[in-house]
């Protein structure tokens, strides 16, 4: 009796209803964040090597940015983006920005108001130029190779590039002293194959967790000299900038669901194979 | 017609492939122009054949609504979503700002952003069900994921640091190693798929089968 | 026995192919080093010393060494626009030296400076050739150091005192850009927020102006060295005339590889014609398709086929194209129903012809029903959305997520396990393939997508290539095995063999 009675819990567990799973994970997103716990962030290599590539380039270096993402991936994405962008304002680095995909301006709009709120001298044009999105992909690509005007005559906001003071000394992707991307598909493929590679520019990413695997070769074979990979790599850059925001406020909950994850997978495995020593003796007995 | 049916699109195919491999090699000024003008014209192919997409898209909700089939409210949505939109965007264009930019942030976005978040809830419950070590091989895999899982996130190097050392080393080596192999396999099949396709072999693309 | 024979003919065939590839590279040579030590001291000893600190409260001797071995060349394989300096590397050169190059049109200048580079950057490693095949293993002479630098889209003109341009000749069909910066009210380029004292007005700008012609022609360069006030200049005034390449040589051992692996999956091909009966491996996913039809067909339900997220320019969305013509024609036969949301256009297109063909091919035209290929939207997340509503609502018996997937795929597919269909998926995104394994009944794994053509058709031409197409990754595993071997002990031939060359 009390072994089927533990057999049934063993069951019961092992057949779990995933709304009690969504539950649980709902719960490990939200309690964090209202009662934040503060755990401690470590650096690690790939996110410092992009940090200290933006800090160590001379007072007004260019650096180019390409926002290849969309609403979905703005979780991720949109911290670190803010974070590298403030970055490349408090070193008064001169930035042209570029988006592969259509649905990406308006983030990139957003971000460049609200960096702007807190450096109210980076101005459009003199210190930064928005370029905005353009079909095309890999075109676009080969044309801010040649020149941001003639691929872009008028920036995101309407006004002709070719009278920027910004696209003075940096009309094209390979007067580039660096070059940042923020993806969340295979653009980075792209950028690598036809921009950095091409022009010899040194480039770092900035990637969605899901797509970070997929751009490690990279790295290893030095084509990239860091990764900025998922929240955690967002959390990480903000720790450096000495600037929490919301990656970092989000690493709790992150923390909490990989917890839950793991304890729940391994109880699972626990109980399955429990399950199975007590089936095997139930079968033996029978025997 | 015949011709212009089955044979022209095989003989284009391979114009076209040779033209571009050969561009590989040929770094004069030349083949980059090619290359350029090739795309473009794709770009244009590919902003006609969306008009074509819009129309099928109503056709279908349309005869959706028409044929009153469950789910028909669903459609009806979906046309006035589709219609509004458009109408806007042609009126007031779409920066911020703009109604289109204020569907874009208050709709568009959350909406968006809801669909990815739905991953945290899909990925915990599909770990939890299919994560079982049947094997010892697959005790070696799920044992190398806790970790990974664990050693990424700042409650592992809470733990210890060399949760955080195991997990980076796992990602930059075994991983690498099994990412490495799958691509190469991948590449390997696309330029026989692609040596098909040049020499008409393979004709999916023309459709209508073999 | 002879088959086997003679698959490793070829393959030692391609092994020597390759080898032969990679004896014929050979570095340009270069002048002979001025890296002998006992030369090096000698220059020490004549005063030319760099960066010297003397704890001593004296003033430190800042002459500059003398840049040595300058040659000026062709950029090799590009478009006529390029030309490079090399000049010999001292053992030991400080950061706070810098060479400097500068360029005209005429031995005489103006001399336009064209590029910079610290003492301490920018270096070309000289590694010698290696030997005829006896020695094959060891090169001709240990590694040199010589600094490098590209003088590439070059800008060649720039404004006189009068702010006119000087502008190069222009070549018949090449083109000229003049300098895009801000400009004053009569066209010419300024240095903005700058006032010219004399004139009262913004200054004219003596940038460069970026003309990027083709081919340009003979140029003279200069090289100078400077650390501090104080500089070396390279006495000779060299000069080189860039020239467009037909041919990119370094990509030569790529070129051969290709046409290598062309030949064979060709060669195999006609082999499949004589002697169809290829083996070929069993791939459960696709021997599982007959089962998912006919579930669906018992339920009364109907098939979702899924083609992927890209366009018709991957690959993979051909290959999953391929696979629902087979399907098609298996719907048609069982009478049951096939749903084909579409994500792009062009694809929409081809898969309506294919469905429709399969239909008429298994004799049921009348049964193609044209609603059900239909386009969805081309947003990624709204696609995943209206899919799972037609999963939730339609109730489909058995999924198809064939082609290329992003982060949605675990979204369709717990989608799909949770109404209970039988799922099978098949992509070459590496990145979704763990989503697919937890989810989904059967996964195709990266290239099984492709051969399931060759799977499900049994056709002779398709088989052969899949047979070249593996020979062709035995080929790699044997070379990657080999060379990691070799250079585990120093000898890195096999793998120079597949780096561009030059």
């Amino acid at each position: 009796m009390e072994n089927e009675a533990k057999r049934n819990f063993l069951e019961l567990f092992l057949l779990l209803d995933r709304r009690i799973i969504y539950t649980l994970v709902a719960l490990a997103v939200a309690i964090p964040l209202i009662w934040p716990i503060g755990l401690p962030i470590r650096i690690t290599p790939e996110v410092q090597s992009v940090f200290d590539k933006i800090e160590n380039l001379p007072e007004g270096s260019n650096i180019m940015m390409s926002a290849d993402f969309d609403p979905a991936s703005q979780p991720e994405l949109y911290p670190m983006m803010k974070a590298v962008m403030r970055h490349i304002a408090r070193k008064k680095h001169k930035l042209a920005i570029t988006v592969l995909w259509p649905n990406g301006p308006n983030l990139v709009a957003q971000c460049i108001e609200e960096v702007k709120e807190e450096y109210p001298n980076w101005r459009s044009g003199d210190d930064f130029v928005f370029l905005g999105y353009q079909v095309g992909g890999t075109i676009v690509i080969i044309g801010v190779g040649n020149s941001f005007v003639e691929t872009f005559p008028k920036d995101y906001y309407g006004n002709a590039t070719s009278t920027m003071p910004v696209i003075k000394n940096f009309n094209r992707l390979g007067q580039a002293d660096y070059m940042i991307m923020f993806e969340a598909g295979n653009s980075g493929d792209w950028w690598i194959v036809y921009g950095t590679e091409v022009h010899d520019v040194e480039v770092g990413g900035g990637v969605t967790a899901v797509v970070a695997p997929q751009y490690y070769p990279y790295l290893q074979a030095k084509q990239l000299n860091g990764i900025i990979g998922g929240l955690k790599g967002a959390a990480e850059y903000e720790m450096l900038m000495e600037h929490p925001d919301m990656a970092v406020a989000a690493m709790d909950s992150q923390s909490m669901v990989h917890a839950l994850l793991f304890v729940a997978i391994v109880l699972a495995n626990i109980f399955a194979f429990a399950l199975a020593i007590q089936k095997r003796n139930a079968a033996r007995r029978e025997k | 017609m015949q011709f212009f049916r089955k044979q022209f699109p095989i003989l284009l195919a391979f114009a076209m492939g040779m033209t571009m491999f050969i561009r590989e090699f040929v770094p004069a000024k030349i083949a980059t122009d090619l290359y350029e003008g090739f795309t473009k014209w794709a770009i244009v192919i590919v902003g006609f054949s969306a008009v074509f997409a819009i129309l099928s898209l109503l056709h279908h909700h349309v005869n959706r609504v028409r044929r009153k089939v469950p789910g028909y409210g669903y459609s009806m949505v979906t046309i006035i979503a589709f219609i509004q939109m458009l109408l806007l965007g042609l009126i007031f264009s779409v920066r911020p700002g703009t109604p289109v930019g204020w569907e874009y942030w208050w709709l568009f976005v959350p909406m968006q952003a809801t669909m990815f978040a739905t991953l945290a809830f899909f990925i915990a419950s599909a770990a939890f069900r299919a994560f079982r070590a049947r094997t010892w091989e697959a005790l070696a895999l799920l044992i190398a994921g806790l970790l990974v899982m664990i050693g990424r996130v700042p409650i592992g190097e809470f733990i210890s640091p060399y949760l955080s050392d195991f997990a980076g080393w796992i990602m930059n080596n075994p991983n690498m190693a099994g990412l490495r192999g799958v691509v190469l396999g991948v590449a390997l099949a696309q330029i026989a798929i692609s040596v098909r396709i040049i020499f008409g072999i393979e004709r999916t693309y023309m459709g209508g089968g073999d | 026995m002879k088959n086997n024979l003679s698959q490793a003919a070829i393959f030692f065939v391609l092994l020597f192919a390759l080898s032969l590839a990679g004896f014929a590279q050979e570095p340009e040579e270069l002048p002979p080093a001025a890296g002998d030590p006992s030369e090096i001291a000698a220059l020490q000893d004549a005063d030319i010393v760099i960066g010297l600190e003397e704890e001593e409260p004296e003033v430190p001797v800042t002459t500059v060494p003398l840049p040595s071995g300058v040659t000026l060349r062709d950029l090799p394989n590009d478009d006529g626009t390029g030309l490079y300096l090399t000049w010999e590397a001292f053992p030991e050169e400080s950061p706070e030296l810098t060479y400097t190059a500068y360029l005209a049109e005429t031995p005489n200048g103006p001399w336009l400076e064209a590029g910079s580079i610290a003492g301490n950057e920018s270096y070309m490693e000289d590694h010698g050739h290696y030997f005829p095949i006896f020695y094959w293993f060891k090169k001709s002479r240990e590694a040199k150091l010589h600094h490098v630098l590209l003088v590439q889209d070059v800008a060649t003109g720039e404004f006189d005192a009068k702010g006119n341009a000087i502008r190069l000749p222009e070549p018949e069909g090449f083109t000229v850009r003049p300098n895009v910066g801000p400009k004053n009210k009569d066209g010419r380029p300024i240095e903005p927020g700058i006032i010219d004292p004399d004139t009262g007005e913004e200054k004219v700008s003596t940038k460069l102006v970026e003309i990027q012609p083709r081919t340009i022609g003979e140029l003279y360069v200069k090289l100078e060295a400077r650390l501090g006030d104080a500089t070396a200049e390279y006495p000779e005034v060299l000069s080189a005339t860039a020239r467009e390449n037909w041919f990119d040589v370094s990509k030569t051992n790529m070129l051969i590889l290709a046409v290598l692996f062309g030949a064979t999956v060709l060669y195999f091909i006609s082999r499949a014609r004589r002697d169809p009966n290829l083996f070929i491996r069993k791939i459960n996913g696709l021997d599982a398709v007959d089962e998912a039809i006919g579930r669906a067909t018992e339920m009364g339900k109907p098939i979702l086929y899924l083609n992927g997220m890209s366009s018709l320019a991957d690959l993979s969305t051909l290959a999953a194209l391929n696979i629902l013509g087979r399907v098609a024609r298996r719907v048609a036969n069982y009478e049951s129903t096939l749903v084909v949301p579409c994500r792009d256009p062009i694809v929409l297109t081809v898969a309506q012809e294919i469905v429709k063909a399969g239909f008429a091919d298994a004799g049921r035209p009348d049964a193609y029903n044209e609603d059900n290929i239909f386009f969805l939207t081309e947003d990624q997340f709204s696609y995943a959305a209206a899919v799972c509503g037609i999963m939730m609502r339609d109730k489909p018996a058995a999924n198809f997520f064939m082609g290329y997937y992003y982060a949605e795929s675990l979204i369709l597919a717990e989608t799909g396990a949770s109404t209970g269909a039988i799922q099978i998926a098949g992509t070459d995104a590496v990145t979704q393939l763990p989503f697919f394994v937890t989810t989904c009944d059967y996964t195709l794994i990266g290239e099984e997508l492709y051969a399931a053509s060759a799977y499900l058709s049994r056709e002779p031409l398709v088989l052969g290539s899949l047979k070249g197409q593996d020979m062709a990754k035995l080929f790699m595993m044997v070379v990657i095995l080999i060379g990691t071997l070799l250079v585990t002990f120093g000898m890195s031939f096999v793998k120079d063999l597949f780096k561009a060359l030059g």
